[in-house]
């Protein structure tokens, strides 16, 4: 017999007595709620994400520096108690700029996010209800999307039309629909098929309240768990494009732009406080929208159970 | 097998045509042409515009936007990709000269991470619930969530510049170029492009091995008496390893798009750096023509993670 | 004819374990299979009938245990304590497939998509005998063959969804027939399958156990099933058995009010539209109930005080049969429409 069924048996006794030693205590605990509360991670997650959006979005109340003022005389200080994550090369305060840079990437984040999964949703609920060639054109346009690596057509993008925030965000609108589409539309196909929807169009209810207000709403459920993760994918884009320098502009603090520096390999030798904060602020924030996003999952997902 | 790879086939050529055409469109929607190209400004602005037409008309570019088309898309057939606005150097020559770097980067960040991502995903399957499951299963996300670029900063710093385990950057010195020798140069940006994927087929590996083991067939196995190896690995993982390779095939962009910012990371000299300094110098007909080849490379890739799910699914090729 | 007892299952309990509680499935269940006959296990959904051919299998999910009883194979004189073996041990999968083969409910889910059926058939042949690989394919062959399968030298190479369902079934019975098992256990076996094929299955497995004297444990919901295919039969409720005999016995001599809730619940053919069916009142009750009584008491017609107090020990009606209850109904006491 291996450890695992030892194990197994282990916990099976303690059950079995726990039966035995009579009726067991009801629990009112709402059952979604137990289930959320009892995912660790999700918890977690939501802990460090509320954490993170209170120190950026009152930034002002955690620093006094002006994350744009610089101060050539104090570049490149390393921590200490007046700057606790140092200076950059033309001595602007490092946390400060983590701070106030942490509200454009997030806003840039969740801006993106819902503006995709708006178009996504939009074009995929018409595809699927109505099917014909807009289906099949809106099909073939998504699938050429897909095939095309994401990041090389922001950069094509961003070469046409300049880098600015504004830009920016409307590019990765452009190109970060699919995903969304191609599940909204998938939705569609088995609920438009449902008898309430003949009984509607018997009524004559124009074909477009028949779509986005009767059916729609059914298919939204996976569609907002994909808005968290896909913020997660649109802030790890964004800092990759800043830290190649052809993202926000260079001059505006977001949390890749902080990193462009560490380009340099002596700055990325010599002064790790540049990179390395901000570094871990990004993935810790990614890191919470994902724990979040997993445990929405599966507590939406009735095969994911355990 | 042969008609479904023809039928694989039929459905990429349009894909390609379709993305020729865009690029085409791209450079024509770039600011300039060939002849300001040729020429530097001075000259040209103090060219008689009637002599200007004529060389236009000469080059052929006042054609209908369809000939033009067709003209550059035979040339780009017969290997005239044009030339780098920078150096003059024919495109063709640095596609040749930096694309077998990315190759060489992009397979060995994808032979590690379907490996590795596999081996962990059923090393959590089989252990689920218990330590090993939940702390791989935080890792998987981790992977996801720490942008790739600062894993291969923190890489870097750690192996490269504290440890000095492995070299810091580049692909070759001179006098030193078998496989051997590369190879330390090769495993740190391997490593780190790899590892998001990795995650990402971990995962889907761990949910897929689950789902299989909840199958009916799963119990035929065991009532036919066949030994737990036998049940897991030769009726559970070949089944299971199918919505894996498709996740492959889908993740192929991201891991082609991937190599560019990890060559620009480690000073890989592939073709995403090409891609890069091109992008910075408005360097347009190359940053086009290599957009087109990553996009070519994503179809072929994937082409070939279709034919490899097909060998596994006999469902997928008889269908 | 001396009869030949290939399975006794005596009193056995089997837990489940999900869901941080523990549902006692089995509550002592004995029965026994005769060789050349087919035992019927007939009951509702949740009854523990699939539970009871896991515990033989050994085959229960890892939060499920066997707690006590005795699950005793008889092979050529050796007495085979199966509940005392490793669930993943050798000696127990060296059983599985040579002496108790196994044939499920869905046929397109129990064969694996991936793999071609002579495949499937020539692992299990290569994995209990030890016959050169080319000779078990013949016998794969001739098994197919002899399930009625046309063309089985060219169908062998086949995939599973390359197969109709009852062709599927025939190659799932092909295949757990394949190393002559003293026993097969099928659960229930045609429930996926139309009228018309389900009928073949059926000869099949009649033919089957008369030529090869197989013994059959058959898990069915169907009285349908059981009146055509039984030899003896064993009704189970809520994790006990409540009445069990020959089929003539339970069948036409019912003396649980569940069998007869059963059998008025049944259309008969030929009685037209005007006949009476009778569901049986109720539903099945909560398992982690843990009051006293009969666990059918609520939906009985013919409940007395006792019963709401204790549960009923079995006792004999006739030889055989068997039956679990304080207030039997008496022979002819009811119209049971037989």
């Amino acid at each position: 017999m291996n450890s695992m069924q030892r194990r197994l048996n282990k916990k099976m006794d303690i059950l079995l007595e726990r039966e035995n030693s009579g009726p067991l205590k009801k629990k009112n605990l709402n059952r979604a709620l137990r289930r959320a509360l009892q995912n660790k991670l999700a918890l977690v997650g939501l802990g460090i994400f509320l954490s993170i959006i209170i120190l950026c979005f009152f930034a002002p109340l955690f620093t006094k520096y002006d994350p744009l003022k610089i101060n050539i005389r104090a570049s490149l200080q390393s921590p200490s108690a007046a700057h606790i994550f140092g200076t950059d090369t033309i001595g602007r305060d490092i946390f400060s700029r983590i701070l106030y840079g942490g509200r454009l990437s997030i806003l840039i984040g969740f801006g993106s996010a819902i503006g995709a999964s708006f178009l996504g949703v939009v074009l995929g609920a018409w595809a699927g209800y109505r099917g014909g060639w807009f289906d099949f054109l809106m099909l073939r346009t998504s699938e050429l999307f897909l095939f095309f690596p994401q990041i090389i057509l922001c950069l094509l993008l961003v070469t046409m039309v300049g880098q600015s925030v504004g830009n920016l965000l409307g590019i990765f609108i452009f190109t970060g629909w699919c995903g969304i589409f191609r599940m909204t539309r998938a939705r569609m196909l088995s609920l438009r098929e449902e008898e309430y929807v003949q009984a509607l169009k018997v009524l004559g209810v124009p074909e477009p309240i028949i779509c986005y207000k009767h059916v729609l709403p059914n298919a939204l459920g996976p569609v907002f768990v994909n808005i968290t993760l896909s913020t997660a994918i649109f802030i790890l884009q964004e800092a990759a494009l800043s830290f190649m320098g052809l993202g926000v502009p260079l001059e505006i603090a977001t949390w890749g732009n902080i990193l462009n520096v560490a380009n340099n390999l002596n700055i990325l030798k010599v002064n790790w406080w540049i990179w390395l904060p901000v570094g871990t602020m990004i993935s810790l924030f990614v890191l919470s929208i994902n724990f979040i996003g997993d445990g929405l999952r599966d507590s939406t997902d009735p095969s994911q159970q355990g | 097998m042969l008609t479904y790879t023809i039928r694989r086939l039929l459905i990429i050529i349009p894909m390609l045509i379709l993305a020729s055409f865009l690029v085409f469109l791209g450079l024509e929607l770039m600011p300039g042409d060939a002849v300001s190209f040729m020429a530097d400004p001075e000259t040209l602005a103090n060219m008689d515009p009637a002599k200007l037409d004529a060389v236009r008309e000469q080059l052929g570019l006042n054609a209908p936007f369809l000939v033009r088309y067709l003209r550059w898309l035979s040339g780009v057939l017969k290997g005239d990709f044009g030339y780098s606005l920078t150096s003059g150097v024919p495109i063709k020559q640095i596609v040749f000269q930096t694309l077998p770097a990315t190759i060489e980067l992009s397979l060995a960040a994808l032979l590690f991470s379907t490996v590795l991502g596999t081996i962990l995903g059923i090393v959590s399957a089989l252990r689920r619930g218990r330590m090993t499951d939940n702390v791989l299963t935080v890792a998987g996300l981790l992977g996801m969530s720490v942008p790739q670029f600062f894993i291969g900063l923190v890489s870097l710093f750690v192996f490269a510049i504290n440890l000095g385990w492995l070299p810091i950057g580049g692909r070759l010195r001179p006098g030193y170029e078998s496989f051997i020798d590369r190879f330390p140069h090769l495993v740190l940006p391997a490593v780190v492009l790899g590892l998001a994927l990795t995650a990402g087929v971990m995962r889907y590996a761990r949910s897929s091995m689950l789902d299989v083991a909840n199958k009916d067939f799963i119990k035929t196995a065991r009532s036919k008496g066949l030994s737990e190896w036998r049940v897991n690995f030769i009726h559970g993982f070949r089944v299971a390893m199918t919505p894996v390779a498709i996740l492959l095939g889908l993740r192929l962009p991201t891991l082609i798009g991937g190599s560019v910012v990890i060559e620009q990371v480690f000073q890989w000299p592939g073709i995403g750096n090409e891609f890069l300094s091109a992008i910075r110098g408005q360097n347009y007909p190359l940053v086009m023509m290599i957009a087109f080849f990553m996009v070519l490379a994503t179809m072929v890739s994937s082409f070939l993670i279709d034919l490899v799910t097909a060998l596994l699914d006999p469902r997928v090729r008889l269908s | 004819m001396q009869q030949e007892i290939v399975l006794r299952i005596s009193n056995l309990h089997t837990n489940f374990y999900t869901n941080m509680r523990c549902n006692k499935v089995l509550k002592g269940v004995s029965l026994e299979v005769e060789r050349g006959k087919t035992l019927c296990i007939v009951g509702e959904s949740g009854c523990g009938k699939s539970v009871t051919a896991a515990s033989v299998m050994r085959l229960l999910p890892d939060l499920a245990r066997i707690e006590s009883g005795e699950i005793v194979l008889y092979d050529e004189g050796r007495e085979i304590h199966i509940e005392a073996l490793d669930k993943y041990g050798k000696s127990m999968s060296d059983l599985r497939g040579s002496k108790i083969a196994m044939i499920f409910q869905d046929p397109m889910s129990a064969l694996n998509p991936v793999y071609s059926i002579g495949f499937q058939i020539i692992e299990m042949i290569k994995r209990h005998t030890k016959i050169s690989a080319s000779i078990a394919k013949e016998k794969a062959v001739s098994l197919l063959r002899e399930m009625g399968i046309s063309s089985p030298e060219t169908r062998i190479k086949d995939f599973p969804h390359q197969f109709s369902g009852g062709m599927r079934q025939r190659a799932m019975i092909a295949m757990a027939m394949s190393c002559e098992p003293k026993l097969l256990i099928a659960d229930e076996p045609t429930t996926a399958l139309d009228v018309t094929v389900q009928a073949q299955i059926f000869s099949l497995m009649e033919k089957l156990k008369k030529e090869h004297g197989t013994a059959v444990m058959m898990i069915t919901h169907d009285m349908g099933v059981v009146a055509e295919m039984a030899d003896d039969v064993v009704v189970m409720y809520m994790g006990y058995i409540v009445e069990r005999g020959s089929v003539q016995q339970v069948l036409k001599n019912s003396t649980h009010p569940y069998t007869v809730g059963l059998m008025r619940s049944i259309p008969m053919i030929g009685k037209g539209k005007k006949q009476k069916l009778q569901p049986i009142r109720g539903c099945t009750a909560d398992p982690y109930d843990t009051s006293p009584g009969c666990p059918f008491v609520t939906r009985c017609d013919f409940s007395i005080q006792l019963c709401h107090e204790c549960i009923p020990e079995e006792s004999t009606v006739s030889g055989n049969h068997k039956v679990r209850c304080h207030n039997p109904i008496q022979k002819g006491a009811v119209d049971a429409r037989t």
